[in-house]
């Protein structure tokens, strides 16, 4: 999944996503130049340094884990807009 | 009524209610894990980080939605909450206390430092940038563990007889003193720093309270403490405390701090006026730690460091004024500065060891700002703590004149011709045995029989069980001061004593 926001994965989005999760059952992890990020973990996340541009592979592990990938993606399509 | 036999360290009487500061379990002497990590409950030490950072989490959710309409600050507050509830910072934080076995605001340190070094690490200004976020949120938390930055003092708001297991020298930037009547501590010996505190602000105080003592009394009981014979009476009845004001308080140690020419030692400005106005000829020790442990987000300024010297060089009225280079380390530590854990910190880098080595920007600073207040104020002179060898005093010596070279060359003019008297601080038995070549290249030599008695007799200052093997010390003090005394007869410079221990 590719990064389009101009400002990358700042702050504001990190923890919007972070509240977002929060309603799942499923564990989401972000993975980008070998490193992994627990997506309920803010500091996780923007310890990554996701900039516009950055390719992540997102996963998800649970009982809902299809429709949190879903809202993930459409969530980082839409982010800062 | 119950009265405990403590060991009186600064006389005088005083009473009142007891302000019992309780921490959330002990600091060892250099402030970090080490010596009695028993005493710390990792359970007890999560819980009470859990219950800060939800604490500090909903108020930072509260601000948020406060903040209404003002997207920015709603955004930021947000994201700060999201933060203080981050299961990654959680993680951490547990991991330290139980792998380090930290206190819970130590513990905050730590996590905040690894994710701030994460952040840094980061190829990108604004990411980089976050790590101030983590460092605002993490120092919420542990203002909310330690209580307001003031710690458990902050609750301190009448005046008081302060109590705890042990005082630190940092906790005494966080108390108001007009609030300590005095003070009351199991560890600590005469010459521990809190006693030699209470000493020079006239406050009673006792050490060598048993904790279980401690355990029995109550915040707001009454308390009568007489700072002399180190009587502790907990809620005396009018007869009991009619009974202990009629036997005469007496006298302990030596109260002109074994000057014998009305020198006197100070820690800070109103120390040194409140000195002068008592007819001393001199400041002979200018401890400089005090205006670091006071000093908030950071290290002091060169700048803010000038106002304090020349100040305090003013209120001497042209009498000397021996300003002694930070000495920490030991006992003593800043907030903002950790120094790693040593098994024997009074063994390890603490004085001119930590000013030579990993505090050498710091060392500069400071030394630049005593040359400038020197430069107005010529009644200023300066000496180097915890000197075990000749080659340390002359790198000493050098950095000096290297801030002098640097200070003219910025066009600095000085009001006296003479360079600066610079001193050696004799606290150590290297520095004794040395003290003849020390004195060829010193304009003057400081005896801090304090420390020297400490590292002559092999025994803890701070620790009242060795309070009668310290004490014997006179006699081998006796001995290294003739040889001190000697070296600088012989090279012809003033020798003077700055501890609180002076043998017949």
């Amino acid at each position: 999944m590719k990064i389009i926001s101009p400002l990358g994965m700042h702050a504001r989005p990190a923890s919007e996503l972070v509240k977002m999760l929060r309603g799942c059952s499923s564990k989401v992890t972000f993975s980008f130049r070998g490193k992994q990020a627990d997506a309920s973990s803010m500091l996780s996340l923007l310890s990554l340094g996701l900039k516009c541009g950055s390719e992540v592979d997102v996963s998800a592990e649970g009982p809902d884990e299809f429709d949190v990938l879903a809202e993930v993606e459409e969530f980082i399509l839409h982010m800062d807009k | 009524m119950r009265v405990c036999g403590c060991k009186g360290v600064s006389k005088g009487r005083a009473e009142g209610p007891v302000f019992i500061a309780r921490r959330s379990c002990m600091p060892s002497g250099n402030g970090d894990v080490a010596s009695n990590s028993e005493s710390c409950d990792p359970q007890a030490e999560k819980r009470t980080f859990e219950e800060a950072a939800k604490a500090v989490a909903d108020e930072l959710h509260g601000l948020s939605v406060k903040s209404g309409i003002d997207v920015t600050s709603a955004g930021l507050f947000s994201a700060h909450e999201e933060m203080a509830r981050d299961p990654a910072l959680h993680d951490s934080v547990c991991a330290y206390i139980d792998g380090k076995r930290l206190r819970a605001e130590e513990a905050v340190s730590g996590a905040c430092a690894d994710f701030c070094a994460r952040l840094e690490a980061l190829d990108d200004p604004y990411m980089s940038g976050r790590s101030a976020d983590v460092t605002d949120v993490c120092n919420r938390i542990r203002e909310r563990i330690t209580g307001r930055g003031a710690g458990v003092f902050g609750a301190l708001k009448e005046p008081s007889i302060v109590m705890a297991k042990e005082f630190f020298p940092s906790d005494f930037a966080k108390m108001d003193f007009s609030f300590v009547r005095g003070l009351v501590s199991c560890r600590g010996g005469y010459t521990s720093h809190a006693s030699i505190m209470a000493r020079s602000r006239h406050i009673p105080a006792a050490v060598g309270l048993s904790p279980e003592d401690l355990d029995k009394i109550s915040n707001g009981d009454t308390v009568f403490l007489d700072g002399g014979s180190g009587e502790v009476a907990i809620c005396p009845d009018e007869t009991a405390k009619a009974a202990l004001e009629a036997v005469p308080s007496h006298a302990v140690g030596d109260e002109n701090s074994g000057y014998d020419d009305g020198f006197v030692n100070a820690g800070s400005v109103e120390d040194v006026e409140r000195a002068i106005s008592e007819g001393a000829e001199g400041i002979g020790l200018f401890r400089t730690e005090f205006i670091f442990l006071h000093s908030e987000g950071g290290f002091p300024s060169e700048d803010n460091q000038v106002s304090v010297y020349s100040r305090a060089a003013k209120a001497c009225c042209g009498k000397p004024l021996v300003i002694r280079t930070l000495d920490i380390g030991g006992d003593k530590q800043l907030p903002y500065f950790k120094l790693p854990a040593e098994p024997n910190p009074f063994l390890g880098m603490r004085g001119i060891r930590l000013s030579l080595g990993s505090m050498s920007d710091c060392f500069k600073t400071q030394v630049r700002a005593i040359i400038r207040a020197y430069s107005s104020f010529p009644n200023i002179a300066v000496m180097f703590p915890m000197i075990v060898s000749t080659k340390e005093f002359e790198a000493a010596k050098a950095t000096l004149s290297g801030c002098v070279e640097d200070l003219s060359g910025e066009g600095l003019e000085f009001v006296s011709k003479e360079p600066i008297s610079t001193g050696c601080m004799i606290e150590t038995p290297a520095a004794v045995l040395l003290a003849d070549e020390l004195a060829s290249e010193a304009d003057f030599f400081s005896v801090g029989t304090n420390d020297l008695t400490q590292y002559l007799q092999a025994a803890d200052r701070g620790n009242p069980e060795m309070d009668g093997i310290y004490s014997s010390g006179t006699e081998a003090l006796k001995r290294a001061l003739d040889m001190i005394f000697k070296a600088a007869s012989d090279h012809g410079i003033r020798c003077r004593i700055c501890g609180e221990i002076k043998p017949e």
